[in-house]
């Protein structure tokens, strides 16, 4: 046989060692390509997911809303630095800004859009200002917000001593303080200063949370750290305010500024400060916590925090991560959520699930009672007891082993295991659920119920309802297409 | 203590200090939180708002598990014909 016959089509396709080589070869390789490009996908979509998670206005220099961490003039000279920002939501009123440096210290004012007492849609103003001390050069180095005109002074400073490996602690001076319930004045800070709260570490963010009641003019101080917010004035119904005049004077704030004190030399660009972006947060504790919104990308498969909606869409309420739609406390309920106030008036939010530790129920039997028994009859009680509690456990140890054996749950790949057998779970006991199809047209929402399928029918001198019979029929078809499926998929392997 | 508890003690600390801490929790690509806050978060809801009521027409809990049952088929299937292509492949 020569070798032009493997040139001849009519040949190739009567040789079966040509046809079973290339048939398996060219699927084969098909497969391959295809299969290799599904699996490139979410490679690409997840290794890339920081750079498509970016819009034109933040690829400017990087530096962008909210987030000056970035920006390069941050760091460059004394120039002034206009911060090119817009912020919409209503509790951040401040847009753009003028950096100034000093000899012994540095400011970083911004203006507002709008006066702390302008007329708004409820009585307080919220503003939510963090800052955080990377490294710093000096003694007793400290930073503080103030609300020009006055000079009261908001902020963390080094404690107890000027040592730079010392923590933080929170710091208020030239301030007011007053009971938040009454009004009546308390004391004075003065310029000294007071410290309060805990320490903070170094490189930590502290979220500031300023609430402006601007009837009884007051300010309510709370603050974030390490995802734990502490209520501070409402905790020690202590509030603040720049005077003790009665009444309290009405300050026209012509913004705030980020004050960095040090007798000599401040490292100012490794100050973080970020007055306005809820993309700082990064967990959905911290960024709720900052009257921000936990957003959930169905393409990116991510999550990340964002400015909150002016008016959350109520048919988006729905459990976990969607408590923060429902805009009404029965919603916010009715989805196991959690209506509460924690500084930007009421509003609902995810509630975390208690999740006891994990108990074995081994209860150790009890040993035989040896009382009362002869003398040998005793002797061998003890014996059998005592060979018994040798190899008997007790329930303190067997709930550590418990315990143990739990903490494999919460490892790769167990605990993606149970939260597939969760959500399939959720998914089976949810569609069990009888419920109506909701429908939206023309934007009216309503739902197609499904009360008439109770009705009966009797077929064969039995009764029988309708929802029965057109489900029985519709199993049937479903059946019947796995079947055909089947039929095919065996039929590849004859 | 008795000879059942000593033996617990030596399991617990072989699992506690030579197993568990070298188990990983996370994967590189999608993190548990991250994944768990998929399931459960949202799709799980939008999985049930999508479908509520149809359930009252067909047996969905069936029409998932012969779905699932033939996504598993295939991807079986589609696993040993790679495989046996790069057995050839290999084998020349």
């Amino acid at each position: 046989m020569g070798d032009s016959q493997y040139f001849s089509p009519k040949i190739e396709k009567t040789t079966t060692t040509t046809s079973f080589v290339k048939k398996p070869l060219y699927g084969a390789i098909l497969t391959l390509f295809i299969g290799l490009a599904m699996w490139l996908v979410p490679f690409l979509v997840y290794g890339f997911n920081a750079s498509w998670n970016y819009d034109f206005e933040q690829g400017k220099d990087s530096c962008f809303a909210g987030d000056l961490r970035n920006c390069p003039k941050w760091s460059g000279d004394n120039a002034n630095f206009q911060v090119s920002t817009v912020a919409k939501h209503r509790h951040y009123l401040f847009q753009g800004g003028t950096y100034n440096q000093a000899t012994v210290s540095k400011t970083l004012t911004f203006t507002p859009t709008l006066s702390l007492n302008s007329a708004t849609t409820d009585d307080f103003y919220y503003l939510n200002l963090p800052m955080r001390v990377n490294s710093w050069s000096g003694q007793w180095p400290r930073a503080y917000f103030v609300f020009p005109p006055v000079p009261s002074q908001f902020g963390i400073k080094q404690y107890p001593s000027s040592n730079p490996a010392d923590k933080h602690r929170l710091h208020l001076a030239n301030v007011y303080r007053f009971n938040c319930q009454t009004g009546a004045y308390i004391d004075y800070i003065s310029g000294t200063g007071e410290y309060l709260g805990p320490q903070f570490e170094q490189n930590t963010w502290v979220i500031f949370h300023f609430k402006f009641d601007t009837t009884n003019n007051l300010i309510y101080l709370s603050y974030t750290y390490n995802g734990s917010r502490v209520d501070w004035s409402v905790d020690n119904n202590k509030c603040f305010w720049p005077d003790n005049t009665t009444p309290r004077t009405n300050y026209n704030f012509t913004g705030v500024k980020l004050d960095f004190q040090n007798a000599y030399d401040w490292s100012y660009d490794n100050f973080y400060y970020n007055p306005f972006g809820c993309s700082l947060y990064e967990t959905y504790e911290t960024c709720t916590g900052a009257g921000c919104f936990w957003y959930y990308s169905e393409w990116l498969h991510h999550s990340y925090c964002v400015e909150p909606p002016e008016e959350p869409e109520p048919e988006e309420c729905g459990s976990f991560f969607k408590c923060q739609y429902c805009v009404s406390e029965a919603t916010c309920e009715a989805e196991l959520c959690e209506w509460k106030d924690i500084g930007f008036g009421d509003r609902c939010y995810m509630l975390e699930p208690v999740i006891p530790p994990p108990q074995g129920e081994w209860e150790a039997p009890e040993l035989e009672n040896c009382e009362g028994l002869g003398t040998i009859e005793t002797w061998l009680c003890e014996i059998k007891n005592f060979i018994a509690g040798i190899f008997m456990p007790t329930k303190e140890k067997v709930n550590e082993f418990y315990a143990t054996i739990g903490a494999f749950k919460e490892k790769f790949p167990f605990n993606y295991a149970r939260s597939l057998s969760d959500f399939f779970s959720a998914i089976k006991t949810g569609f069990a659920t009888e419920k109506d199809i909701p429908i939206k047209i023309l934007n009216a929402s309503s739902t197609v119920s499904f009360a008439f399928w109770n009705a009966s029918a009797t077929i064969g001198g039995q009764s029988e309802y309708l929802k029965n019979i057109v489900k029985d029929f519709s199993t049937l078809i479903i059946l019947l297409a796995f079947l055909v499926w089947l039929i095919g998929f065996i039929k590849r392997f004859l | 203590m008795s000879i059942a508890n000593i033996v617990i003690s030596i399991i617990i600390f072989f699992f506690q200090k030579m197993i568990l801490p070298i188990m990983p929790v996370n994967l590189p690509l999608i993190s548990y939180s991250e994944f768990n806050a998929i399931l459960t978060g949202s799709l799980q809801h939008n999985v049930l708002y999508a479908f509520a009521g149809l359930n009252n027409l067909m047996n969905l809990q069936l029409l998932f598990i012969l779905l699932i049952s033939i996504i598993f088929a295939e991807m079986l299937f589609w696993l040993v014909r790679v495989g046996l292509f790069v057995v050839k492949f290999i084998r020349g």
